[in-house]
């Protein structure tokens, strides 16, 4: 019995040809385009390829021809599973759509004893009657969280400072675990709070109920206490005391951290990664401000402008790299985001980079007065006074009016990516995502003009950087591939 | 069989006061215009220069008609724009059309493969109904 097909099968002109399977191409460089497939695959191809492929001019032996093969950009008579293959990969990738909405957050409070110059929520400093969050309506909110047929629901306390409201924080832990009982869903909470108010009692509850810690830390104090004043000035001191706290409660495992770019960020990535190095962490999210709440105010958000920031994004890049080299893993977070789209078959559920958009079928917002938005920005600009993605209520609107409504389905129908001028075309619309509500606030429409648009010019630019950055140094592929695989 | 066309983006430099669509932004601006001697593409459509023209809409606004079998392009800056990045801008402008009369070609080529891909990709998801 032959093992293999005699050299004659590779080398013979195929009877039939070739099929194309879609793809989506565009131009990384002068001479290279990049090939995305359906399910987000991609590779690499000169002009002259590209011309031959479409043409059918490509030779069955070639090594183009069995990668383009492997990859599914074409088809022949030997690749009969090649379609169902693919299928099962796109079913993979859009596999969160079938769970809906995983992510519920919990606006406890709007106060803070912060006062950020950059915040985008709109922090307010007194009145708790007004600002906290009340049983009822937390009740109410988590009678929605368990309509989502979600298996996984990440229930994440928000703010203001949501510490400021811990008792409703219990109360809520405590409803969600009770009715999980009966629910048997995969239950996960999540506290994001600056850890100033952390106390041994918080962290007690939290080790005992598993729940995550998110804080914020911006880099060394000097830059960390500018960007986050609060009466004291030592917003940093407590911040890194409360990471050393909770990773002793809880674990090192269940504590992260977030930083935000400011104008002073902007010399100083280095420095910044540095902080995160020396407070044992393995990762950071080089983050850009938002649109939104006091940083537009302050106009601390004009301050930079997206050139700029994909500076000091790709310095950040190149210095994390320098470190991985150096036999330390530490990875970037929203590039690891990006590559786990590129490289794999699954999508993370990260809610600004998801096609339809995250807004409402993947993560929700309750707000501390019961209303309900369809993201967390969304209830940033309802703080700013524009409440276009306010959904409905807690208190007066039943589940299926608030996630069926067809302003939110409008928006998601508009917006979505693989329908949208230019997007529609774009290679990189599989790691990329639809943004109605950053649209919206910056362009005044929900789809956006994708020319002019920062959310565009910005992810383009680190998506053509990645592909380059892995084209140029198979070391740094491997590096980014390990990212992925954490 | 589809019609032969021509893009015509040539480009030539004048005083545009008095343009109708740029008298109102700001006199003495660049503005392309067809040349006689236009560079002939086959077998695009109005489409296809439609799609490309979006493309670069952050700089250049467009007026694109199909006038006896050819299309007529005529870009105009939206800000003052030297000869030199205005030609430099001309010449990815002609390769975006031929990227997307290529993206056109495949999209209609695989059309059904895309289309049987998605319904195996959702046929077992529930969302279908």
């Amino acid at each position: 019995v032959a093992r293999f097909l005699p050299i004659e099968h590779f080398e013979r002109p195929l009877a039939a040809g070739y099929r194309l399977l879609p793809f989506r191409f565009a131009r990384l460089n002068d001479t290279e385009y990049v090939l995305t497939n359906q399910a987000g695959e991609f590779t690499l191809i000169t002009r002259d390829a590209l011309e031959a492929l479409a043409a059918h001019r490509l030779s069955m032996g070639a090594p183009l021809y069995q990668d383009l093969k492997a990859k599914h950009f074409l088809l022949d008579d030997d690749s009969d599973v090649a379609i169902e293959l693919l299928a099962v990969k796109v079913r993979t990738k859009l596999r969160r759509l079938a769970e809906f909405t995983a992510l519920h957050i919990f606006v406890v409070s709007l106060r803070c004893e912060h006062a950020c110059p950059y915040c985008q929520v709109s922090r307010q400093s007194d009145d708790k009657a007004a600002f906290d969050m009340s049983r009822e309506t937390a009740a109410k909110a988590l009678d929605l969280v368990f309509r989502s047929p979600s298996p996984a629901l990440k229930i994440e306390f928000q703010g203001g400072e949501p510490l400021l409201n811990f008792s409703l924080i219990r109360d809520i832990v405590t409803w969600a675990e009770h009715r999980n009982l009966q629910e048997r869903r995969r239950l996960e909470f999540v506290i994001a709070t600056n850890l100033a108010l952390i106390s041994e009692d918080i962290l007690a509850f939290c080790r005992e109920h598993q729940i995550l810690i998110s804080t914020s830390l911006d880099g060394p104090p000097d830059l960390h206490n500018r960007n986050r004043p609060r009466p004291g000035g030592n917003s940093h001191e407590l911040a890194v005391k409360g990471i050393e706290r909770a990773r002793a409660a809880l674990g090192r495992d269940r504590v992260s951290a977030l930083m935000t770019t400011t104008e002073a960020s902007l010399n100083r990535v280095r420095e910044i990664i540095d902080e995160y190095v020396r407070y044992g962490f393995d990762s950071i999210f080089l983050r850009p401000l938002s649109p939104y709440g006091f940083a537009v105010k302050t106009r601390w958000y004009a301050s930079y402008d997206t050139d700029r920031w994909l500076q000091f994004y790709r310095e950040g890049l190149a210095y994390i790299i320098e470190l991985n080299r150096s036999g330390l893993f530490f990875a970037e977070q929203y590039a690891a985001t990006i590559l786990a789209k590129m490289l794999t078959p699954f999508d993370t559920g990260y809610v600004d980079l998801m096609s339809p958009a995250g807004a409402g079928i993947a993560a929700v917002v309750y707000n501390y007065d019961g209303d309900v938005y369809a993201s967390d920005e969304a209830r940033m600009l309802a703080e700013m006074g524009d409440k276009t993605f306010r959904l409905g209520s807690v208190h007066t609107n039943s589940y299926e009016q608030i996630f069926l409504s067809e302003h939110l389905l409008d928006t998601l129908e508009a917006s979505f990516a693989g329908s949208a001028p230019l997007c529609a075309d774009c290679a990189f619309e599989p790691f990329c995502g639809a943004d109605p509500v950053y649209h919206h606030a910056t362009q005044g429409d929900v789809v956006g003009h994708k020319p002019t648009s920062d959310f565009c010019a910005r992810n383009m630019a680190i998506f053509r950087h990645l592909i380059t950055l892995m084209r140029s140094d198979r070391e740094i592929r491997r590096t980014f591939t390990k990212w992925v695989a954490v | 069989m589809q019609r032969q066309s021509s893009i015509s983006a040539g480009v030539s430099l004048e005083n545009a006061a008095g343009s109708d669509l740029l008298s109102s932004v700001a006199p003495l601006r660049p503005r392309w215009r067809a040349p006689s001697a236009a560079p002939r593409c086959r077998y695009t459509t109005i489409d296809v220069v439609k799609r490309a023209a979006y493309r670069f809409s952050d700089r250049v606004s467009f007026d694109i008609r199909q006038e006896n079998g050819e299309i007529i392009c005529q870009m105009y800056p939206l800000s003052p724009m030297a000869e030199e990045e205005a030609q430099a801008l001309l010449k990815t402008f002609r390769n975006e059309v031929l990227d997307q009369d290529l993206r056109r070609v495949i999209a209609d080529e695989t059309a059904p493969m895309r289309n049987a891909i998605l319904a195996f990709a959702f046929s077992r998801t529930g969302l279908q109904n």
